[in-house]
């Protein structure tokens, strides 16, 4: 069953077998010719038995038994009932079945019509209890043995807790069973339903559980059914609920907003500078989790130029569930302001509860988010006819932050918001039994150089990580992230073959890390321009580059940012950054992007005006398996507007450029780098310029 | 006395137990004709097992013979004498000093159900080789085997518990750390593993040279293995006679190579039952 290899066929095998298949064909034409008119004498039956019994996997002889039953159960209702004769015909299915099963234990088809003669109600549960035991010899892990067994148990209603022992029998036979173990924690998912609100009670027997799959997991940490028990137990541990973590505009700050770049100056610090265009600002809400059901009215907004009605909240990047960890909407701001003071708008989240987390647990702490608005009397225009400098990615332009310049002011109080009115605190329990089986698999790892045991490890301390940040700031626990991060390269050298998703978790972690206070932030945080003259026209860069990060996330505490630099590093996928709804300028260069379909969450980002994807991977593999992960117009219900015919007539062809056509149609970007990809060509060029008449600066010249 | 017919044989052999018999069976299957006697009241020499109470009284009656008896005058007789000699057979006593003790003189519960071997556990491994002679002379149709059901050591306190022997026997085991469950599995596998990469010859043992011609006991301490994991496998799966630690009473030191064959021969032996 397991371990066994394949052997090549003799010649004698493959004589046999293609004999098997001329007789198989035969039985199969004169099957259907009886299935087709609705034959079902004794005679026919007995063909199809012959031809289950051969190939099990045959659905359509199956569906052929069924309708026979059933053909013979309503001609007997017809007249008067007979049990006896009923149960004959039934007892002779569940002889085909059998039979089939010999042949093919792990037959779908057969094992689903024994489910099905059984569901009529007229066979002995007793016997079926009795045949899984012998199936269930042959091969312990047997899935298909399992779920009829799950099937029986409840059709013969024997108690969950003597169906726990029976896995827990199994278990101590050989525990290299996931069978066994999932059946465990199914069987325990009923348990607690059951006993409901008992808490203590659910904690005892995961304590318990934790244990016993300890012995497995240290008498054989190479054997890896329990570890994957063990990942269900840590997900029973540290079940929180969702929590806002943080907000753009933050809590507590002033916004000046501007429809253009028009700025009064250094002395209206600190305050924050928006300018729109549209007289729009953004509203971005981020949960510890993907979340659903944000919405106006779980969500409320005061603010005297709108009216909360009208407030649609959007998911960033959501599943296909529809939850996302950042929501965002946005708000006009007035034209005419008659007072100069500033204007107060106030966000309170889940007022009214209907916001849940993907695994189902409900937003139950409101919390709320107020800012006040500043709004210039006149707004000037200002940028019309004036020449765009160029942004140069280069290091000579960048200088460190100086710290007390003027907005570290700004900055350190946006990190230290708290906007909850008293967090929701992750129980002691749980903390307790993470910390218990941290220590245990750090001395297992001390003596065993164990794959799986290092990602648990991992997994735990992040998981401590998650619960750290639920308790109060003041309890002085501290995360190991140089040791998760550690974990992690070891991990990506001792099993190449699951490198991307280590870089992914390594890319997480060492995010979280970086945005762990304001002074490690800072420590990224340069000064873009020249040294010579910090003239207000500088800007600040949020130097990420050259870290080895593959992908983005836990990105909430750099909702503010605005020019981001992501250059030299591993990423194949930007989802996640859409919550940077700041984000004007940003430097993708030297990454390893593979398809335009990649950069799909740029479209959400209607501030930026400056992209670097130079010297990626766009266009360099002709089959790209990571396009999946992206969504597209393909994959996804995106808006299917395309219009072709406006691009005839420029001689761009369009079908070979549709993944180029939906991401930048959505952009305004003013600056593009794009060259070192193997996809760039001249219709390319033309394509661009065509969807974005905003462009000046492309691949470093200037089309102005 | 019954007098033996024929009275002439090729080969005369003396005690009943496995020895014994295997060179009996062999030499009969060779078409020889042997006469096979034991002094004792029962079958097996070294090798029966009794139950509690006739085990005591054979070791009683072993006492009484450990003492120091002058041969039997042999008796002469005047028409053979030419043509035979006579040789004395002189056997040893099977034990070489004895103390009986008794905690009880009731006879315990079930007294009958269990049977001691005479001279410590007699098992006889699956795998070994032994068996195959066994089956090839045919003696398995004089001889009654007993499968091993479980194995039991005793602990300092004298509690009995299961040998955790197997993969899954550690993962129930109740009495080992966490730490040691793992210790004690990871040293079964190198030992598998260095005998499937000796099968492999890959050359690249697992366990050098020198660790394999070194006492047992030292390999096992130089893996770290405590001493609750070092007796388990010295006493309870390779069952070594002698204290292992004490090297001047013992007179027979496990070497490594010794050691882990057994252990081999042990694991390739749970779970195979032979057709006698």
């Amino acid at each position: 069953m397991h371990g066994i290899s394949r052997k090549t066929p003799s010649q004698e095998e493959q004589e046999a077998s293609a004999l098997k298949a001329a007789e198989l064909r035969d039985l199969q034409s004169q099957f259907l010719h009886l299935h087709h008119n609705k034959i079902y004498t004794k005679e026919a039956l007995e063909t199809s038995a012959k031809l289950l019994e051969v190939n099990p996997e045959h659905y359509t002889g199956w569906n052929y038994r069924k309708l026979a039953v059933q053909h013979f159960l309503n001609n007997q209702s017809e007249t008067e009932v007979d049990s006896e004769s009923i149960q004959s015909v039934l007892n002779e299915e569940l002889k085909v079945v059998e039979n089939a099963l010999k042949n093919n234990f792990k037959s779908y088809g057969a094992w689903y019509h024994r489910k099905w003669v059984l569901s009529k109600g007229h066979s002995s549960t007793d016997k079926e209890l009795r045949l899984l035991g012998k199936f269930q010899k042959l091969d312990s892990r047997n899935f298909h043995a399992w779920n009829y067994r799950r099937f029986i148990t409840t059709l013969k209603k024997i108690s969950d807790e003597e169906e726990l022992q029976y896995t827990t029998d199994m278990i101590y036979d050989n525990f290299s069973n996931y069978s066994a173990w999932h059946n465990r924690s199914v069987l325990l998912s009923h348990l607690f339903e059951k006993r409901g609100k008992g808490h203590s009670h659910k904690e005892s027997i995961l304590e318990e559980e934790f244990e016993f799959v300890r012995n497995a997991l240290f008498t054989d940490p190479d054997d890896q059914s329990g570890w994957f028990y063990h990942l269900w137990l840590l997900d029973q541990t540290v079940k929180l609920e969702p929590l806002l973590l943080s907000s753009w505009p933050p809590h507590g700050s002033s916004l000046y907003l501007s429809a253009n770049d028009y700025f009064d100056g250094g002395n209206l610090f600190p305050r924050m500078h928006f300018q729109s265009k549209d007289r729009t600002f953004p509203i971005v809400l981020y949960f510890s989790e993907a979340v659903e059901g944000v919405n106006s009215s779980t969500v409320t907004i005061e603010y005297e130029y709108y009216s909360n009605d009208n407030v649609i909240w959007r998911p960033l990047s959501a599943n296909k569930f529809g939850c996302a960890q950042a929501w965002l909407t946005y708000l006009n701001f007035p034209d005419e302001v008659h007072s100069l003071k500033d204007i107060p708008v106030k966000v309170v989240v889940a007022q009214f509860p209907g916001i849940v987390s993907s695994n189902g647990i409900s937003f139950s702490q409101t919390s709320y988010i107020e800012f006040s608005l500043c709004i210039p009397s006149h707004d000037r225009e200002h940028r019309e006819g004036q020449t765009i400098p160029r942004i140069l990615w280069k290091n000579e332009k960048f200088y460190p932050h100086v710290t007390g310049s003027h907005d570290a002011s700004l900055l350190n109080p946006l990190h230290k918001l708290k906007m909850t009115e008293g967090k929701s605190k992750a129980s002691d329990w749980s903390m307790k039994t993470i910390a218990n089986e941290i220590a245990h698999y750090r001395e297992l790892l001390s003596s065993t150089n164990c794959k799986i045991g290092k990602l648990t490890l991992a997994r735990l301390l992040m998981a401590q990580s998650k619960l750290i940040s639920y308790c109060l700031p003041n309890d002085g626990m501290k995360v190991h992230y140089e040791e998760i991060l550690g974990l992690y390269h070891d991990l990506m050298e001792l099993d190449p073959v699951h490198i991307c998703y280590y870089e992914d978790e390594y890319s997480l972690v060492l995010l979280k890390q970086v945005t762990l206070s304001m002074e490690s932030i800072l420590r990224y945080y340069h000064q873009y321009g020249d040294s010579t003259s910090p003239s207000m026209d500088s800007h600040f860069c949020l130097r990420l580059n050259d870290l080895s990060l593959s992908r983005i996330g836990n990105v909430e505490q750099l909702l503010w940012i605005q020019m981001l630099d992501l250059s030299h590093n591993k990423i194949r996928s930007i989802e996640g950054l859409e919550a940077l709804q700041l984000l004007s300028c940003l430097n993708l260069s030297n990454n390893k992007i593979c398809s335009f379909a990649a950069l799909d969450p740029l479209r959400m980002l209607k501030s930026l005006e400056v992209l670097d994807i130079s010297y990626n991977e766009i266009g360099a593999h002709s089959v790209d398996t990571r396009r999946y992960l992206c969504s597209s117009p393909m994959t996804h219900a995106v808006e299917n507007d395309w219009s072709f015919e406006e691009f005839a007539n420029v001689g761009v062809d369009l079908t070979n450029h549709w993944d180029a056509f939906f991401i930048f149609r959505d952009l305004n970007l003013i600056q593009l780098d794009i060259l070192g990809n193997a996809v760039v060509s001249d219709q390319l060029k033309l394509l661009l310029f065509k969807l974005m008449p905003s462009l000046k600066w492309f691949d470093g010249e200037n089309w102005n | 006395m019954e007098r033996i017919e024929p009275s002439n044989f090729d080969l005369l052999i003396i005690g009943t137990g496995l020895p014994e018999s295997i060179l009996a069976a062999a030499s009969s299957a060779a078409n020889k004709t042997v006469l096979q006697l034991d002094p004792n009241p029962l079958y097996g020499s070294h090798y029966a097992s009794l139950p509690l109470q006739d085990f005591i009284s054979f070791m009683e009656s072993q006492q009484l013979q450990s003492e120091p008896s002058s041969n039997p005058q042999l008796p002469q007789t005047d028409d053979d004498s030419q043509n035979y000699a006579c040789v004395s057979v002189i056997t040893r006593p099977l034990y070489s000093s004895l103390e009986i003790n008794s905690y009880s003189s009731e006879p315990l519960d079930n007294s009958r159900k269990f049977f001691l071997d005479l001279t410590g556990p007699r098992v006889l491994l699956c795998s070994d080789p032994m068996i195959d002679l066994i089956l090839k002379t045919g003696i398995n149709q004089y001889m009654e085997f007993k499968s091993v059901d479980a194995s039991f050591m005793s602990n300092a306190e004298g509690k009995l518990g299961t040998v955790p022997d197997s993969r899954s026997a550690i993962f129930k085991d109740r009495s080992l750390s966490f730490t040691e469950k793992n210790q004690l599995m990871r040293f079964f596998k190198l030992v598998q593993g260095h005998f499937l990469s000796e099968s492999e010859s890959e050359g690249s043992d697992l366990i050098s040279e020198e660790d394999l011609e070194s006492p047992f006991v030292e390999f096992l301490t130089k893996l770290g293995l405590s001493q609750k994991l070092k007796s388990i496998i010295l006493y309870a799966i390779v069952m070594a006679n002698y204290d292992q630690d004490n090297m001047e009473v013992c007179k027979d030191i496990i070497k490594t190579k010794d050691g882990i064959n057994y252990l081999t021969l042990y694991h390739s032996s749970v779970g195979r039952s032979i057709p006698f």
